[in-house]
């Protein structure tokens, strides 16, 4: 190494004189600047590969209009392919989609090819309603491109797991599809997305989790997976044992039911809560790692009245063996605050954190707290949070809402009751951007998500014992 | 006793690839992890021998160690520091900016020598500084500052750019 020049070096302050290590760290800097890294990569055949690992790392797709021209660089220099390590298949409606499926169907091709890929998104275009205007093609043809390649990359019962395959490293996954004809889309052979030896982290929603998923036997906690949501699922028990089973340690968990989407062919179906027990035969495979779980339960939507939900009596030992888990959140009607969370013995030890969502038109919880004595008689509990959705409501609506003279009362006495257990409330109003729309998840790319802020706080009211 | 032998580790000698010795306070020498990790080995008896620094020489010692004075009081890199938003920004704060106004010839040499003198806020410094100049310039003007030979025709230049233009619509 010649830094101090002396050696009377032809070129001593090139760039390319630096080690490579170097040149790499230079270059990194620019990745978030891809003129620079495009014309750079124009200077010569050192630069040119060391560039393009960053121009090729992320490839986001929000039309088809580029894939003509990434193929064609695909296809010019097929190292490429092999630096992407993220990809979003995020393609906006048009009505001139239905022309470019032979052209995806080639760029799907090259996700087999993908070794690198740590991180794909993928969202049907046909999504929020269109499938009937083209979603065929998807389901028939994308989503079966995705699906061949995950399935290679996948664990086979007896075989061996071929790492020099597209996808073999994948590490996250959010995939938002539907079926040909509904909203709703059957899991089939997309069981490979618990068989993956690498995937931590998956996000599904819309689907169909009713079978009963036998494939999934052989593998016994054979995966890695540490995050699960699903999103305005059909989950039964009996299939979610069977996916609980295959990971290693699950860490987070949420069991989105189909809340939001219930249209004429599909009715309001909750499994879970009406299959405590079993669920909690199913939950219990994990019940030694999972320290984040979150329920919503179809049947929250259509109470009025928190009174009248009935409560859940279930059998010790409950949730006591799920030493790990420290936050609940979920509905008022889920079998998770029905019967466990009103039920301290059967509660998880360590739980600190409960958060209850409420469904607009319900009765607010800055009119009335539900159930503040089965929060005291949880010792491990720290803070309890509500959640109550809005439409943009102005700043004296709000003020409004905090301050009826009654309401605080009742509000102050309760909470002054927690507060002297050590336990935080918070009441949060979750506002919608734009009114009506934005609140059913999955919240697809771009979409407004819920806004949340806090109007309530026990901890600063400032109780005097 | 005690006094004196404390007021002795308060300052160190290095000597440099040209044979000259600088003297500097203990802990602004330490910003150097190679240095920092010799003194460690030696376990502060041997403070008063100067350390040999072969591979940098007095003027980029003395640069070196004008950016460690600055930065004497800095906190310690933490792991969070080789998150990938560190790696892509390319924000310098003004000191540095001024400091790093130097002929490219020692641009680059106090790259190397803070590369080998394992100092990573001063690497990141000049590798920014670095990156700031190939911003904004085209393919030739890139060439000419930093003293690389164009190995591609006009020809296969021309269908890098086109293959890789997609990328810049974003």
């Amino acid at each position: 190494m010649a830094v101090s020049g002396s050696d009377g070096a032809a070129t001593p302050f090139s760039l390319l004189a630096l080690p490579t290590e170097l040149v790499l760290q230079v270059v990194a800097h620019l990745s978030d600047d891809r003129h620079a890294l495009c014309r750079l990569a124009q200077t010569c055949r050192t630069l040119q590969p060391l560039c393009e690992e960053h121009i090729y790392t992320v490839i986001e797709l929000l039309s088809t209009d580029n894939l003509h021209d990434i193929l064609h660089a695909f296809a010019q220099r097929p190292a490429r392919v092999a630096t992407v390590h993220t990809l979003k298949v995020l393609y906006k409606f048009t009505d001139e989609l239905g022309a470019t499926v032979q052209e995806r169907h080639e760029f799907n091709m090259q996700v087999r090819k993908m070794k690198a890929l740590r991180d794909l998104h993928i969202e049907s275009p046909y999504d929020n309603g269109k499938w009937d205007v083209g979603g065929v093609e998807w389901v028939n043809g994308d989503m079966v491109d995705f699906r061949q390649a995950l399935e290679a990359a996948s664990l086979h019962h007896g075989g061996v797991f071929n790492e020099n395959v597209g996808l073999a490293k994948l590490e996250k996954f959010i995939l938002h599809s539907h079926g040909t004809e509904t909203d709703y889309w059957d899991l089939n052979g997309y069981h490979c997305l618990f068989r993956h030896p690498f995937l931590r982290s998956l996000h599904i929603s819309c689907v169909n989790l009713t079978e009963c998923l036998d494939e999934l036997d052989p593998y016994l906690s054979a995966t890695p997976l540490s995050t699960l949501v699903f999103d305005e699922c059909e989950i039964s028990p009996e299939s979610l044992l069977k996916i609980l089973r295959t990971p290693k340690d699950i860490r987070r968990l949420t069991l989105g039911e189909n809340v939001h989407y219930i249209r004429n062919s599909r009715n309001v179906q909750p499994r879970l809560s009406r299959n405590p027990e079993a669920t909690l035969k199913a939950l219990s495979t994990v019940s030694r790692s999972l320290e984040y779980l979150r329920h919503f339960d179809p049947m929250s939507m259509r109470v009025h009245d928190p009174q009248t939900i009935p409560g859940l009596d279930l059998k010790p030992p409950g949730m006591r063996h799920f030493d790990s888990l420290t936050v609940i959140e979920c509905d008022l009607w889920s079998f998770l605050y029905r019967g466990i969370i009103k039920n301290s013995r059967l509660a998880p030890p360590n739980l600190s954190t409960i958060r209850v969502h409420a469904y607009e038109y319900q009765i607010t919880f800055f009119e009335e707290l539900p159930d503040t004595e089965c929060y005291a008689a949880l010792p491990s509990l720290k803070e309890v949070e509500f959640i109550q959705p809005m439409k943009t409501v102005s700043a004296f609506v709000m003020a409004s809402l905090v301050c009826y003279d009654d309401e605080v009362r009742a509000r102050h006495t309760r909470c002054f009751v927690l507060w002297q257990k050590g336990i935080r409330v918070r009441i949060y109003a979750e506002l919608q951007k734009v009114p009506g729309r934005g609140y059913m998840p999955p919240y697809l790319h771009g979409e407004h998500v819920p806004r949340k802020i806090c109007l309530y706080d026990s901890f600063d009211v400032g109780f005097l014992r | 006793m005690a006094s004196a032998s404390t007021d002795a580790a308060k300052v160190i000698k290095v000597t440099t690839s040209d044979g000259i010795d600088i003297t500097v306070d203990r802990q602004v020498a330490e910003r150097s992890i190679l240095i920092k990790n010799l003194l460690e080995d030696l376990g502060g008896e041997s403070t008063d021998e100067p350390i040999p620094i072969p591979n940098v020489n007095e003027a980029v010692m003395k640069k070196v160690l004008e950016w460690c004075e600055h930065h004497k009081a800095d906190p310690p890199a933490s792991q969070d520091d080789d998150s990938d938003s560190r790696k892509k920004s390319t924000d310098i704060e003004e000191w540095d900016q001024k400091f790093m106004q130097v002929d490219q010839e020692m641009l680059f040499e106090i790259i190397l020598a803070a590369n080998y003198l394992d100092i990573k806020a001063l690497l990141d410094v000049g590798c920014k500084t670095v990156a700031n100049m190939i911003k904004g310039k085209s393919p030739d003007e890139i060439r000419k500052t930093f003293n690389i030979q164009n190995d591609f025709t006009p020809e296969e230049e021309d269908q890098i750019r086109r293959e890789n233009e997609w990328a810049e619509d974003r």
